[in-house]
């Protein structure tokens, strides 16, 4: 078990050392392609934070990472505002690929979120919120 | 600061994407640069991704407006895909919405042959 702590000014600077952070990282524990995956899962949550949680003001953004041998744990902490339970996001992408006026052109990051993790959860206290994003290693609970 | 460059063959605009992360950072700039292009009448881009090794919704969705702009006056075809930028193609089916091709030269022969 080994945990690791990244925190900055949520920023979408800051979003790509995150994200470079958590592949190399995880890469160490999982495959590369997994990996880069879980990149891509932190970074749209991270996108989101930047972009709806402060929207147009200035706060930070705090990671905790928590590397075990069965599981990879990312909880990303915020004080922005709290995500409404309906998201203005789907966890469903739902299109048809022929239709080109039915093309989406963004709300899919918590689609992605939902598709990459195995398990997620949110919860708000004391102005401070707190996304968890699990992935389990070597296939357990992989369904 | 550009984040394509582009190169003209026949009535083909090849579109070099020069950054390794097409992200939250730069897709705005890069979908306005793709709707500079094709709104001066470039319709058919072959989009070359080779140089990129990270996309997030941003970044796709960039692409997916550059597509609907072109419409059906024309074609956007994605060439030069890493695997790791492929997987979010396919889960998010857009592997399904785009021609795409191992190389850019792949990508123009297409065209000729059509």
């Amino acid at each position: 078990m080994a945990l690791l702590h990244l925190s900055g000014e949520a920023t979408f600077d800051t979003v790509r050392l995150v994200g470079m952070a958590i592949r190399a990282v995880c890469a160490s524990v999982s495959s590369s392609s997994e990996a880069a995956q879980i990149e891509l899962a932190v970074v749209e949550a991270s996108n989101n934070i930047v972009e709806h949680a402060y929207r147009a003001v200035q706060g930070d953004i705090a990671l905790d990472v928590d590397i075990g041998e069965k599981k990879i744990v990312i909880a990303l902490h915020d004080t922005g505002e709290t995500m409404p339970t309906a998201s203005h996001q789907s966890a469903n992408l739902d299109f048809d690929p022929m239709n080109l006026d039915d093309l989406p052109e963004g709300g899919m990051g918590l689609f992605l979120m939902t598709s990459i993790m195995d398990e997620q959860s949110y919860v708000s206290v004391n102005g401070k919120n707190t996304l968890t994003l699990t992935k389990f290693l070597h296939g357990e609970n992989n369904d | 600061m550009a984040t394509i460059t582009t190169t003209k063959a026949a009535n083909v605009m090849v579109v070099t994407v020069t950054e390794k992360r097409l992200d939250a950072k730069i897709a705005v700039s890069f979908k306005d640069e793709m709707a500079s292009l094709i709104n001066a009448g470039e319709t058919t881009v072959v989009l070359d991704l080779s140089n990129v090794g990270f996309v997030d919704s941003s970044g796709l969705g960039a692409i997916v407006t550059s597509l609907k702009l072109i419409g059906r006056k024309g074609d956007l075809l994605v060439a030069g895909v890493k695997d790791d930028v492929m997987t979010m193609f396919t889960l998010t089916r857009m592997d399904r919405v785009f021609q795409m091709f191992p190389t850019t030269d792949d990508a123009l022969n297409s065209l000729i042959a059509k």
